[in-house]
C-alpha cells in the first residue's frame, strides 16, 4: 500500500516521492505536503483525536485544534480523479443532497410541493443576491444545476411511464438536451479567453504615470503598488468631482473615466488598459472583453467569445425543459388532444388530480413542475438577453443605461423616505 | 499511466472510458424498445372495403335500400362532446334489450357489443348514454349485451366474454365486439363492424398519450367475427383478476394464423374513464407462459356457468351469471 509507505517514511522522502512519481487516481497531496490515500480519510488526524479526547475528558479545547480539524475535514473531502484525487467544497456537494430531498418531499402531496417550490424560488433569489453583493466565487449554483439535471434525467428514465412516449419524441428530447449541454460546456470552456490579457494595448505612460504597463508581470505590479494606489485615488477623485455618480458603482468607474478623458479604457483594479466595452468582473477578478454579466449558474463570465454559445444554450435548454415537462405531464396526467399534426398528436395535460396517489407518478410530476420553474426562469433571462442583444447591447450596458433612470425612485427609496 | 494510441493520436484510458460510457449511455437513451411502438394500419380509403357486410336474418328480410357508410368514414370527426354524453337523444328509437337498426335504410352490419360488468354503476350510466347516441349515428344494427358477474370471486373478464359470445350466437350475430365499460370512442369514423381479420379498435387511447405501448396489445375494445371466436375456442377461463387474458387471446389468434389489424390512429381514439386500478392477477405470467398448451381444452368448450337471470332492459340485454 503506497500510503502506508508514505505514512511511515520520513517527510523528506514523501515530498520527493510526491514530486517524482505520478499520483494514482485515489491519491493526493494533503495540505501538509504529505502524500495521502483517499481510503485513509478517517485515519491519522491528530487534531480530531485531540478534540475528541478533550471533549470526553471535559478539558478545554483550543481554537487551534478545532481549526486544524476543520481544515483536515475540508482537505479530505475528495473524489477520485485522473491525476490525483480532487478536492470538492462542501458547497458543491450540498445540492447533491438538497435536490433529491426536495423533489422527494414535493412528491408527497400538492401542498408540500407548492410550499417547497415557493421556498425554492425565494431561496434562489436570496442566494443570488447574496453572491452578487459579496462577489463570491462559488460552485454552489453550478453544482445545483448539474445535480438538478442529473436527477431530472434519472427520474425521466426510470419513473416516467416511457411506454406512452414515441421513440422519436424521446430522441428529440435527448438531442436538444445534448445540444444544450454542449453549448453550456463551450460557454464555460471559452470563458477564460474573455479575460483581458496582459498583451492588450499599451498604456499612455506619460499621461497616467502611476498605472503599470499592461505587459508587466505580477512582481512588477507589486513594486509599483504604492504609485498605483495613488493613481487609483486620483482617478476616483476625478470621478467624484466631474461625474454626478448616482448609480454607476465602482464597476462603472473606469468607463466613466474613459468617457471623460477620451482616453483608452483603464481598469483601476487590474491596472491595465482594456478594450472598449470591456468591464471588470469582481467575481472573476479580471477584466472581461465585451462584458455581459457574470453567470453564477455556470460560475463563469459571459463576454465576447462565449455569449453566442450562452444564448444558444439558453434557447435549447428552454426547449428541452418545456418538451420534457410536456412529455412527463401528459404521461402521468390525463391528457387531451389539442391537434393532430401530420399524424403526431400534440397533447396538453388535462386532469392531474390523481398523480399524488402513487409515489412514482408524484415524483415525475414534481420533477416536471421543477422543470417548468426552471424553464420560466430561463425564459425570463433569455428574453432580457435577446432584447439587449437586438439593441446591440450587452446585458451590462443594457442595465446601466436603462435601469437607473427607470428605477430612480426605487433605488433611492432609502434616501427618499428619510 | 495507461495510454492507448489510435492512429497518430494517443488517448488516456480514462478519456476512452469516459467517451465509451457517454456513447453507451446515449445509445441506451435512444433505444426504441423502451418506448411506444408504431403500427401498421388500414389506410383511410380502404376502410369501407375491408368491413365485412354481414347481418342477422331479421335484417336480411327487411325491405328498402342499403345504408351508405362512405360519408361516415371519410367525414370522421370528434364526437365526444357534451351533446352526446349528457343525455340520451331519441330514446324511443331503441328497442328493448338495447337493440337498434336504422329505420330509413337497411343496415349492412350487425354487431353484438359484449360488455363484462360488475359494480361500476356510474361508468355504466355514462357508457350506455354515450354509446347509444354514438352507435345510432353509424347506421348499423347492434345490440348491447351486458354480462354481469354475480358472485364474489375475482372478476373474470374472459369468461364473461365467452358467455356473452355464446348468448350473442343464440341471437345469430355474426360479429362480436368485446368492449370494456370504461372505454368510449372519440371519432365517428370507427365503424362498429368486423373486418376480415380481428381488429384492435382502441389503439390510440388517451390514457397512453394516444400511442400504442406494444404491437401485441389486443385488449380494451376488440372486433372479431363470431366464427373466428368459436374457431379459436374463445378466451381462456382461467384468468381471475386483472391482466393477461388479452395477451392470451392474442396468442390464440396467432397460433391459428389470424393476423390482427387496426384502423388509422385518427380513427381509433378512445377515452378511458377514471377508476381505481384493479387488483392484478399475480399468476398471470405463469398462465400466459403455458397458454399454448391449453388452447384446445380451455375456452368455449370448457365453459361452466349458471345463468341467474336474463332480462331485456330498455338500453341493454342483462345477463346475470355465476361463474
Amino acid at each position: 500500500m503506497p500510503n502506508n509507505v508514505a505514512a511511515t517514511g520520513t517527510k523528506r522522502n514523501n515530498v520527493s516521492r510526491a514530486t517524482t512519481t505520478a499520483l494514482c487516481c485515489c491519491e493526493y497531496i494533503a495540505h501538509d505536503n504529505e502524500r495521502f490515500h483517499i481510503l485513509g480519510c478517517c485515519c491519522n488526524c491528530e487534531d480530531f483525536d485531540l478534540v475528541c479526547t478533550r471533549l470526553i475528558t471535559c478539558r478545554r479545547i483550543e481554537q487551534r485544534n478545532i481549526d486544524g480539524m476543520l481544515i483536515a475535514f475540508q482537505d479530505r473531502l475528495r473524489i477520485p480523479w485522473h491525476g490525483g484525487a480532487k478536492r470538492v467544497s462542501p458547497a458543491a456537494l450540498a445540492p447533491g443532497l438538497i435536490v433529491p430531498l426536495m423533489l422527494g418531499l414535493a412528491a408527497l402531496n400538492a401542498n408540500t410541493a407548492m410550499v417547497l417550490m415557493l421556498t425554492l424560488v425565494g431561496f434562489t433569489i436570496w442566494g443570488l443576491r447574496l453572491a452578487e453583493r459579496t462577489a463570491t466565487r462559488t460552485t454552489f449554483f453550478l453544482s445545483w444545476l448539474i445535480f438538478s439535471l442529473l436527477y431530472m434525467i434519472i427520474i425521466f428514465e426510470f419513473e416516467v411511464p416511457l411506454l406512452e412516449l414515441l421513440p422519436e419524441e424521446n430522441c428529440i428530447l435527448v438531442l436538444i438536451s445534448a445540444a444544450s449541454l454542449y453549448c453550456f460546456f463551450r460557454t464555460k470552456q471559452l470563458a477564460p479567453q474573455n479575460f483581458v490579457t496582459a498583451q492588450y494595448g499599451t498604456t499612455p505612460r506619460d499621461e497616467l504615470p502611476g498605472i503599470a504597463e499592461a505587459s508587466s508581470g505580477e512582481e512588477q505590479a507589486e513594486q509599483q503598488e504604492h504609485e498605483a494606489a495613488t493613481a487609483h485615488i486620483s482617478l476616483q477623485m476625478d470621478n467624484v468631482l466631474n461625474i454626478d455618480d448616482d448609480d454607476l458603482g465602482g464597476a462603472g468607474g473606469s468607463e466613466g473615466a474613459s468617457l471623460m478623458h477620451s482616453q483608452p479604457n483603464i481598469c483601476e483594479i487590474c491596472r491595465k488598459c482594456t478594450p472598449t466595452r470591456s468591464s471588470h468582473c469582481a467575481v472573476c477578478g479580471s477584466c472581461i472583453k465585451r462584458y455581459s454579466h457574470h453567470s453564477f449558474w455556470l460560475n463563469c463570465c459571459i463576454g465576447e467569445l462565449n455569449y453566442r454559445w450562452y444564448l444558444l444554450g439558453l434557447t435549447t435548454a428552454e426547449l428541452a425543459l418545456l418538451l420534457g415537462a410536456n412529455l412527463t405531464l401528459t404521461a402521468v396526467c390525463h391528457p387531451f388532444l389539442v391537434v393532430r399534426f401530420l399524424g403526431v398528436p400534440f397533447l396538453l395535460p388535462d386532469d392531474c388530480s390523481e398523480v399524488f396517489e402513487d409515489f412514482e407518478l408524484g415524483i415525475s410530476f414534481a420533477v416536471a413542475g421543477y422543470a417548468l420553474l426552471m424553464a420560466s426562469y430561463i425564459g425570463f433571462d433569455l428574453m432580457r438577453q435577446l432584447y439587449a442583444w437586438r439593441r446591440g447591447n450587452t446585458l451590462h450596458e443594457f442595465k446601466r443605461t436603462t435601469l437607473p433612470s427607470r428605477n430612480r425612485l426605487w433605488s433611492n427609496r432609502r434616501t427618499f423616505f428619510k | 499511466m495507461i495510454v492507448i494510441k489510435i492512429g497518430s493520436r494517443s488517448f488516456h484510458i480514462y478519456e476512452l472510458l469516459l467517451l465509451g460510457g457517454c456513447i453507451t449511455l446515449f445509445i441506451y437513451l435512444v433505444l426504441p424498445y423502451r418506448f411506444a411502438s408504431h403500427y401498421d394500419y388500414i389506410p383511410d380509403d380502404d376502410i369501407e372495403r375491408m368491413l365485412l357486410p354481414q347481418v342477422t336474418p331479421n335484417v336480411t328480410h327487411q325491405q328498402g335500400f342499403d345504408c351508405s357508410y362512405e360519408e361516415l368514414i371519410i367525414g370522421s370527426r370528434f364526437v365526444y362532446d357534451a351533446h352526446f354524453r349528457e343525455r340520451l337523444l331519441h330514446s324511443e328509437q331503441i328497442q328493448p334489450g338495447g337493440e337498434y337498426q336504422p329505420e330509413h335504410c337497411r343496415a349492412r352490419y350487425s354487431t353484438a357489443i359484449i360488455v363484462p360488468y360488475r359494480q361500476r354503476e356510474e361508468q355504466l350510466h355514462a357508457f350506455l348514454t354515450y354509446m347509444h347516441n354514438y352507435l345510432r349515428q353509424q347506421l348499423i344494427h347492434y345490440r348491447i349485451f351486458l354480462v354481469e358477474q354475480y358472485d364474489r370471486k375475482p372478476f373474470n373478464r374472459a369468461t364473461l366474454f365467452n358467455i356473452g359470445a355464446q348468448v350473442a350466437a343464440e341471437y345469430d350475430f355474426p360479429c362480436l365486439i368485446l368492449h370494456d365499460v370504461d372505454l368510449m370512442p372519440l371519432n365517428s369514423g370507427q365503424i362498429y363492424a368486423c373486418t376480415e381479420r380481428p381488429r384492435h379498435m382502441c389503439s390510440a387511447l388517451d390514457q397512453w398519450r394516444f400511442h400504442l405501448p406494444y404491437r401485441g396489445l389486443f385488449g380494451g375494445v376488440v372486433a372479431i367475427n363470431t366464427a373466428q371466436f368459436q374457431m379459436i375456442n374463445g378466451m381462456s377461463n382461467l384468468y381471475h383478476g386483472w391482466g393477461g387474458e388479452d395477451d392470451d387471446l392474442y396468442e390464440r389468434l396467432s397460433s391459428h394464423g389470424y393476423d390482427i389489424c387496426r384502423f388509422p390512429p385518427a380513427y381509433s381514439e378512445y377515452t378511458m374513464l377514471k377508476h381505481k386500478p384493479e387488483v392484478p392477477n399475480a399468476n398471470r405470467n405463469a398462465l400466459l407462459h403455458a397458454a399454448a398448451l391449453r388452447f384446445d381444452t380451455d375456452g368455449l368448450n370448457s365453459l361452466v356457468f349458471t345463468e341467474v337471470e336474463r332480462r331485456l332492459h330498455s338500453l341493454f340485454t342483462h345477463i346475470l351469471v355465476e361463474t
